[in-house]
């Protein structure tokens, strides 16, 4: 099924790449346009930098990196009693993509599509998470209070290389020094290694560590929702 | 325009198709270890014939009685079937340089009470302690009763001087005699005197050389940790005695203490004892101690020194005294520096972790028992060797079930000097079938548990209660055991806090007998309502 929608992908790429190869080259090489762009990336993949090339209006080439280290915490209830929860993601790559421009013949917002398809390779793709009971554990009339209980250590990794698939909206021809695009998209993270052990009286947990891997199972992909600060060069 | 709404379009089906979501912590039950008593004694109280005692009344005391818990994290400490399964709560387990010290006062109606020390050292994880109470006036193949009805004036005095003896029965051959004068009053524990038509006198004397005297003995074994001694000093203690008595006077059903003026108690003593101080068997003029043990308190107190007189062949000592108690007459060896040696047990037949429970008997150099008690061994496993006197003693390993047969023994020769040694228990020579049982709990509605440790007892089918054999103790619902023939059927007994779990006719049909318990799982086959009840209210609270 999956290897089925990635063709079903391609093709669909194919078509309007196709479709954008007939329009009329001539009136939109005679606007003058910056070749080389650099652009400030804010996304849900974090904060980074891309230095983009577009030989031609209509293909354009990316390479860039960004970096997401976030941390938090949250109170769960685990057994009707509250669970502090501390967790670290840290994801960091760096990416090389291809833009296409298939309705620049287009008027409106079709005429700033973009598709992207690319690759990135991610030095930090993982999550870890603690786990701390804060209520207190009665075994008959022994009170074992959280402190002692000990606390869940979970880890998520994923593959390093990840390809990458999305579409966004950005002018072709910036005519001033700066304009904004925006992105979506995914990189196909592959299936995530899920890690669970656990410390005193939760270390049997790692008996969960199966489950965890099966729900971790369903997070192939990284949703991508990226605002472009694109700066002529 | 239409085209980036197709494209938009197939772009998010794509993305809902690759990317449906599902909450990490889906199905998910977080399990928390009921491991939580690591240290533990497991305590099978049974009459001097072997019958179960169900009524049973448990406490605690000592100087770490706070600490201690039931098996099933309850402070109240029951006792169904007799068996009484104590431990350390997590906080206050032992360590290299503090034990553990508490009592087990055990009490039955129509038995005599026991008050059993218990210390838990560093790394003692398990104990297994064989209690026997005596039925008050029932003599046992060690010991005999004489029970005296003596008449008091009305002031509580007798009213002549009247003495009376325990029989001659069978192996107990020697007797104590008690001689009370006239005019003596009887005094309770306040010191009043007790007023009364009538004085019931009983003693209980002891055959000393009986091996079954030792669980008899006051605290159920020779070692004891609270002795008070001729300078008053207290400190541990390992009593070799020659003989031993227990008198008990009562008027109007209040129980005896003191006298107003002082009785006298003539014991006959073991011919066969050879004092460690002389190397040679008990003779006339030789010296032995005598002491008192209350058991209201398990403290022995020296209370005089008697020369051995030989009348017509039987020694005995005489003593006066003017309270009453259990009184011991022999060596008595104070152990306050005595370091526990610690056994490692080579088993290699012993495979897959099985684990076995045999006997552990220490004899002195004149052949007497000193010890006997039932250890868990495994392959490799630690065994901590407490309660032993600083002489050398040579120990015996038994089967725990018949035929008893010995599979190992040695010597050792300063049990106190904490030396480590390794203890060699062979194969007990029968085909062995290594059964092991994984037990899991699925709860209602909260999946599966880890259920938490208990004991595991068995027996032949049909055979009487009485003759239940502990199993082991299963951590973390898992057990391993040679004790269990593959093609027999076993009668099954589990105990947790107040319940006990019988399963009658078991069949053991293969070397795993892992199950899972649970609503759509396994309910057993006899009761599965029952099952389901008992399942429900074990995991309340889960």
């Amino acid at each position: 099924m999956k290897r089925t929608i990635t063709i079903l992908s391609l093709g669909a790429l194919l078509t309007v790449y196709s479709q954008a190869k007939s329009q009329s080259k001539s009136a939109l090489e005679a606007v003058k346009r910056s070749e080389v762009t650099i652009s400030a990336t804010i996304a849900t993949q974090g904060v980074g930098l891309d230095l983009k090339y577009a030989p031609t209006p209509v293909f354009a080439a990316r390479v860039g990196a960004s970096i997401l280290p976030i941390s938090g915490q949250g109170v769960y209830r685990v057994r009707s009693e509250p669970t502090d929860v501390d967790f670290d993601a840290d994801f960091a790559n760096a990416h090389l993509m291809l833009d296409f421009h298939p309705f620049l013949s287009e008027e409106g917002l079709s005429s700033k599509v973009v598709v992207t398809a690319g690759v990135g390779y991610f030095w930090k793709a993982k999550g870890d998470v603690v786990v701390s009971y804060r209520g207190t554990y009665k075994y008959g009339d022994i009170l074992i209070p959280s402190a002692d209980l000990g606390q869940l250590y979970g880890g998520v990794k994923w593959d390093k290389v990840a390809p990458y698939l999305g579409f966004g909206f950005e002018n072709v021809f910036p005519k001033k020094a700066f304009n904004i695009g925006f992105a979506i998209g995914a990189y196909y993270m592959g299936e995530p290694k899920a890690t669970l052990t656990g410390t005193n009286y939760l270390s049997l947990n790692t008996s969960n560590q199966a489950q965890l891997q099966k729900n971790m199972s369903y997070y192939r992909f990284l949703p991508v929702l990226q605002i472009n600060l694109n700066f002529g060069l | 325009m239409k085209n980036f709404t197709k494209l938009f379009s197939f772009m998010m089906l794509v993305g809902l198709l690759f990317n449906s979501c599902r909450n990490p912590a889906y199905e998910i039950n977080v399990l928390f270890d009921a491991d939580v008593i690591k240290y533990k004694a497991t305590v099978i109280v049974k009459g001097a014939n072997g019958e179960t005692l169900p009524n049973l009344n448990v406490a605690v005391t000592g100087t770490d009685a706070a600490s201690i818990y039931d098996f099933s994290g309850t402070k109240a400490i029951p006792a169904p079937g007799g068996i009484i399964a104590v431990g350390v709560e997590p906080k206050a387990i032992p360590t290299a340089s503090k034990k553990i010290n508490f009592n087990l006062s055990i009490t039955a109606p129509g038995y005599e009470p026991k008050l059993i020390p218990v210390e838990m050292s560093v790394n003692q994880f398990s104990q297994i302690i064989n209690v026997i109470l005596l039925k008050t006036i029932i003599p046992t193949a060690a010991s005999t009763v004489v029970v005296k009805e003596i008449p008091l004036s009305p002031t509580g005095a007798t009213t002549a001087s009247t003495s009376f003896s325990t029989p001659v029965l069978g192996a107990v051959q020697e007797q104590t005699t008690i001689s009370i004068p006239a005019g003596v009053q009887f005094k309770d524990a306040s010191g009043a005197t007790l007023v009364g038509g009538t004085l019931t006198a009983q003693a209980i004397n002891y055959n000393a050389d009986d091996p079954a005297a030792i669980n008899l003995f006051p605290g159920g074994k020779l070692s004891a940790p609270n002795v008070v001694d001729a300078s008053g000093n207290t400190s541990s203690a390992f009593f070799l005695p020659a003989g031993f008595t227990d008198i008990r006077m009562f008027v109007g059903g209040s129980e005896v203490k003191n006298f107003s003026t002082p009785i006298s108690i003539a014991m006959e003593l073991n011919p066969d004892f050879v004092p460690q101080s002389t190397g040679v068997k008990l003779k006339g003029g030789d010296q032995l101690s005598v002491y008192s043990y209350q058991t209201s308190t398990g403290q022995f107190k020296y209370e005089t020194v008697g020369t051995v007189v030989n009348a017509a062949g039987k020694l005995s000592i005489s003593f006066q005294t003017n309270h009453l108690t259990v009184f011991i007459i022999g060596e008595v060896i104070k152990t306050p520096n005595c370091v526990n040696p610690i056994a490692t047990i080579a088993a290699p037949w012993l495979l897959n972790a099985a684990k076995k429970i045999v006997t552990l008997e220490t004899v002195d150099n004149d052949g007497s028992i000193l010890s006997s008690y039932p250890i868990e061994i495994g392959a490799g496993s630690s065994i901590t060797l407490p309660g032993l006197p600083p002489i050398a003693v040579n120990y015996v390993i038994h089967d725990f079930v018949a035929p008893f047969a010995v599979l190992g023994g040695g010597k050792i020769d300063n049990p106190c000097a904490g030396t480590g040694l390794t203890i060699t228990v062979n194969d007990p020579g029968t085909p062995l079938d290594f059964v092991s049982l994984l037990l899991n709990v699925n709860c209602p509605g909260k999946g599966t548990i880890i259920v938490p440790n208990f004991d595991l007892f068995y027996k032949p089918v049909g055979a009487p209660d009485s003759q239940y054999i502990l199993l082991g103790t299963a951590v973390k619902g898992a057990f391993k055991t040679t004790n269990l023939k593959i093609g027999s059927s076993y009668d099954f007994k589990a105990n947790w806090g107040t319940q006990v779990k019988v399963v009658s006719n078991r069949p053991i049909t293969a070397a795993d007998m892992s199950t899972v318990v649970g609503d759509n799982d396994f309910l057993g086959s006899k009761s599965p309502a029952y099952n389901k009840m008992l399942l429900i209210e074990a995991c309340k609270g889960q």
